[in-house]
């Protein structure tokens, strides 16, 4: 992991490349049309999508315990698991 | 030195963050880690607080070993859900057995350490301690080119976000480099991302008791 080619200007691409993949990847940067976006503005976009997909985790597990603690042996759901882990 | 995400290698047998074989492993293992620890069940007795902390932890061990070794933050995090789980009461020993239940790649060929579980385990906590060993003994030599590409991002993330960012990526405080720090961010985006899809399909799959059997995502 720890490879020390020493290749500046293609650290540069890749730097590029990079920032232009989490373009593509924010939902809201995508929407912009021009591919102006600075640089510090896609970080911090970035930084309030993982922290909403942190709160997105949080509520799904909320909800699946939830829906867990109904569940009893016999239940539907509990055959749905049951049968996809078959 | 190479910018790059840590991509897909034999690790994981082939699978990138953003496949759907990914999200299928995520899902996969959740359900395993679920099923295992009783949260699935009501009668088991869990308050509402353990259960949700018990959902979550499946999650996150779901996420991390479904990733495998390859990205530092998946290294991390299964380090930081290791040591949750030994320091604090649990009302089963499950979140020791999830372990043992998750997919794990067969290729790993990374060596062994004192850790007493699974492969899954061993795969992740040998490579974490690889690492930091690694980083004690070699100081990272400053090469010019090296020095200039950490110029170049230097220039492009302000140390406000590089800060923000190291705070949200599991692992990113032991990031000083911005170039890891910034692939590592992309890996780790696509893959929670990659999390909440798997989390939403069973989410749906089980609140429609009424439908036919769903089978898993292809």
């Amino acid at each position: 992991m720890s490879s020390r080619r020493s290749r500046a200007s293609v650290s540069e691409e890749e730097i590029n490349e990079l920032i232009s993949r989490l373009q593509t990847l924010l939902p809201s940067a995508r929407r912009r049309v021009g591919r102006e976006a600075s640089t510090t503005k896609l970080l911090k976009e970035t930084c309030s999508y993982i922290k909403s997909l942190h709160r997105e985790v949080d509520n799904l597990s909320d909800r699946l315990s939830d829906l867990m603690a109904t569940m009893d042996h016999n239940s539907p759901g509990a055959e749905i698991i049951r049968s996809l882990l078959r | 030195m190479s910018c790059s995400p840590p991509c897909s290698s034999s690790l994981v047998g082939g699978m990138s963050a953003g496949s759907k074989k990914f999200r299928h492993a995520i899902l996969k293992n959740l359900l395993l880690g679920l099923r295992k620890g009783g949260a699935a069940s009501s009668s088991r007795g869990m308050s509402l607080h353990e259960r949700r902390d018990a959902v979550r932890h499946a999650a996150d061990a779901a996420l991390a070993s479904a990733r495998g070794a390859t990205p530092r933050w998946s290294r991390a995090l299964a380090a930081e859900l290791s040591s949750s789980q030994h320091g604090r009461r649990r009302p089963t020993s499950w979140a020791d057995d999830a372990h043992h239940l998750v997919d794990v790649p067969a290729t790993s060929a990374r060596p062994s350490g004192q850790c007493k579980s699974s492969p899954a385990c061993k795969m992740v906590m040998a490579g974490c301690k690889k690492m930091i060993s690694r980083r004690r003994l070699r100081a990272r030599p400053k090469s010019r080119a090296t020095a200039r590409a950490a110029g170049a991002v230097a220039r492009v993330m302000a140390r406000r976000r590089a800060r923000a960012l190291r705070e949200m990526v599991p692992g990113g405080r032991g990031m000083v480099d911005e170039c890891t720090l910034l692939g590592e961010t992309l890996d780790y985006a696509v893959s929670l991302k990659a999390q909440v899809d798997a989390m939403q399909l069973l989410l749906r799959t089980l609140q429609a008791p009424k439908n036919p059997l769903l089978k898993p995502q292809q």
